[in-house]
């Protein structure tokens, strides 16, 4: 790869994949996260018995996200749809 | 104040989006029986189930008038809703989801003699239901992980949707790129999910509106404000990630173009006000969302004058329009917000019915060409008026009701000390006159031969006409818009502590 | 002092790096796919780094969120998916650069 072959648009991109690079490695590293700074309690699973994490998670997404899970599933039809709409023949109906 | 609709078992899902789900899920049963039956049933279906949910906005917009404070709450399970996924419909929901039914109504309608001749008819109508279903969820969601569940329901229904016409290769290619660039906002739109819950540790609004009393202009809420204008901004069409938006919108079917551009960007732009609203306060945004608008409008407006395809104009005419609903947003007082709204609920009229009569010319004319369709006012005479009652109003000329909304917009921003904005709002909207003026001349011009009077079909020419009565009318007679719109925007903008008061409160 | 959680979203924010690198760069469709896909990775694994702030608890909201996101992200890249078959089948080849016919 000669230096004619690289292009004007290559530089700009590269300068700009370098300065996001810079400027989130300096985000994450120097200046601290406000991780949970506005938080008011929250509801939590204690990691002791091992097993129980999972049972626990899984009512805990149940009982307050079922409503979430019941959409989503409306989501997967609709992407089913999708599909049959892209991948069927043309045939006219009528 | 706690209101249950429909309990399904402790489930509890708004009316609407109930209605549109549902009607969703039944249409390929409809279908199959239409294959066999040989009767229109799968478009009575979609204009009976878009019609009963305009009914059901229509009796939740009396709900929420009626109750306390004016915001309903549904969750699921009665669950405390700080970590459930819940729907909080308020004046603002109500208001746009008011919009989207209306022009999905209209658009059933339209599409029943459009589709006629296409193929894979109850992927269309079941598709459009769901489309439908994601943005009156999107726009009654209280939660930010509902917010994004019935996102990606509207997303992935428009990417099909714009694609439907799959024998040519525009619509592949325009589909494929507004899939990419859409699909990249959404992720970055769970970025934001994810930086909001490491800042506060729940994803409900009301939990934002709590936690976010008063924002520092740190590193991490600046990259926060980034990711969240990104995330919301593909769909929006705000300045540089609005170019999926001159493909999309002319090679998708006109029906569904109509629908993209009068409810699906403004629901983008909704999710960013109602986040700008409870996460920010509006000195932190004014600027930034300032300089956005300006860049959106004067892009929309310089490119829409070198178009030469009719959809293509009305496209970046869009994206324009976006721009001026960006200086109410910038403005940043209920004032302005209300001015959104309403220019919301009339472009929404005005884009839907000049995507709709130009897809009646261009089914006659078989031509997208601006050129190409010289004259042909001549030929489709009543057609020709709706385009043009819609290029005036989208103009904002008196009498219609695009210029009440500008109108509002505009002054919002003098308001906050954004002259330069208004300036060049102004100057924007003289400058749309130009290419709008172009199209309505070809239309008004003398053809080369007479092919005498050739009406578009029965249900397009019905529902263009009236679209156009109905701009005339909210033109002379602004009140009842203006009313709900005032109501929305105080909600948003002031009463936070009613918003937040009827989650915190059960 | 850096905490584990800054060293965590390095990691992520090269991800995020990658994945736009791959959008940007790569000219096949389903490179591009799969260049979203590696986005909607890393929004999860941000999730995921997010969730651990008291020692010895389990944050179950986010790991619910994670789980119904990636039932998310899989529809929409079926989705596209049906797409580039599409294409495919319409012209034989998945190079985009060969295949932008839409102009200004």
């Amino acid at each position: 790869m000669n230096l004619k072959s690289i292009g004007y648009t290559e530089v700009v991109g590269l300068l700009v994949v370098l300065g996001l690079a810079a400027s989130f490695s300096w985000l994450s590293l120097q200046v601290e996260f406000p991780y949970h700074e506005a938080d008011s309690g929250t509801q939590l699973v204690p990691a002791e018995p091992y097993k129980e994490i999972a049972p626990a998670v899984s009512r805990f997404m149940w009982e307050t996200r079922g409503q979430d899970i019941a959409l989503q599933s409306f989501v997967i039809f609709a992407s089913v749809i999708c599909c049959l709409a892209m991948l069927k023949e043309e045939v006219p109906d009528r | 104040m706690v209101a249950q609709m429909i309990p399904l078992q402790g489930l509890a899902v708004p009316t609407p989006v109930l209605i549109l789900v549902l009607g969703g899920v039944i249409a390929p049963f409809m279908g199959l029986a239409a294959k066999r039956t040989r009767f229109m049933l799968r478009e009575f279906w979609a204009i009976f189930v878009t019609a009963l949910s305009l009914y059901s906005v229509y009796q939740l917009y009396l709900q929420v008038e009626a109750s306390v404070g004016h915001v309903l709450v549904v969750s699921s399970w009665g669950q405390n809703p700080p970590f459930s996924g819940c729907f909080e419909v308020d004046m603002l929901g109500v208001f746009m989801a008011g919009s989207i039914t209306f022009l999905g109504v209209l658009v059933a309608i339209y599409s029943t003699s459009y589709m006629e001749r296409e193929t894979r008819l109850t992927e269309f109508y079941t598709l459009f239901l769901f489309l439908l279903a994601g943005l009156v969820g999107v726009t009654m969601a209280g939660d930010f992980f509902t917010l994004f569940i019935f996102w990606e329901l509207m997303s992935i229904s428009s990417y099909i949707l714009v694609a439907f016409l799959k024998q040519n290769w525009g619509p592949l290619e325009a589909g494929f790129k507004y899939f990419v660039m859409s699909a990249t906002g959404s992720a970055f739109l769970l970025f934001s999910m994810a930086f909001l819950y490491g800042m506060v540790g729940s994803l409900n609004f009301a939990s934002f509106a709590v936690a976010f009393s008063d924002m520092a202009f740190t590193p991490w809420t600046v990259t926060l404000f980034t990711f969240l204008v990104v995330g919301f901004g593909v769909k929006a069409a705000i300045f540089p990630l609005h170019t999926w938006l001159p493909d999309a919108h002319p090679e998708a079917p006109s029906p569904v173009s109509a629908l993209l551009s009068g409810v699906v960007i403004e629901t983008g732009l909704y999710g960013l006000t109602r986040i700008m609203f409870l996460v920010f306060d509006p000195g932190f945004f004014r600027l930034p969302i300032a300089v956005l608008a300006f860049l959106t409008m004067t892009v929309g407006n310089l490119t829409a004058l070198r178009q030469k395809d009719l959809k293509r104009l009305l496209a970046y005419s869009s994206i324009a329009q976006i721009g001026y609903m960006l200086v109410g947003l910038a403005a940043g007082t209920a004032y302005g917000i209300m001015g959104l709204l309403l220019h919301v609920f009339n472009h929404s009229l005005m884009k839907g019915v000049a995507f709709l009569s130009a897809g009646s010319l261009i089914h006659h004319a078989e031509t997208r060409d601006i050129d190409e369709l010289r004259g042909i006012g001549r030929a489709m005479p009543l057609t020709s008026l709706t385009l043009l009652v819609a290029m005036l109003g989208l103009g904002g000329i008196p009498p219609l009701n695009g210029f009440i909304s500008k109108f509002i917009l505009f002054n919002s921003a003098i308001g906050t000390g954004l002259i330069w904005l208004t300036v060049a709002g102004v100057l924007n909207s003289t400058l749309s006159m130009g290419y709008y003026l172009v199209v309505i001349k070809n239309l008004l011009a003398k053809p080369e031969e007479d092919h005498g009077v050739h009406e578009a079909p029965l249900p397009m020419l019905v529902v263009t006409l009236f679209i156009a009565v109905l701009i005339l009318v909210f033109g002379v007679w602004p009140q009842p818009a203006i009313r709900v719109a005032d109501m929305a925007a105080t909600g948003l903008v002031e009463n936070v502590a009613e918003y937040i008061s009827a989650i915190f409160t059960p | 002092m850096i905490s584990e959680l800054s060293v965590v979203l390095v990691f992520i924010f090269l991800q995020f790096l990658i994945g736009l690198g791959c959008l940007t760069v790569k000219r096949d469709m389903v490179r591009l796919l799969i260049g979203v896909e590696i986005l909607f990775n890393a929004a999860n694994l941000c999730f995921v780094a997010l969730s651990s702030h008291v020692t010895g608890f389990v944050d179950p909201l986010p790991q619910s969120i994670v789980m119904m996101a990636i039932v998310l992200d899989g529809s929409v890249i079926a989705v596209g998916l049906a797409i580039v078959i599409n294409a495919y089948k319409h012209y034989g080849t998945l190079d985009i650069r060969r295949l932008m016919r839409l102009k200004w």
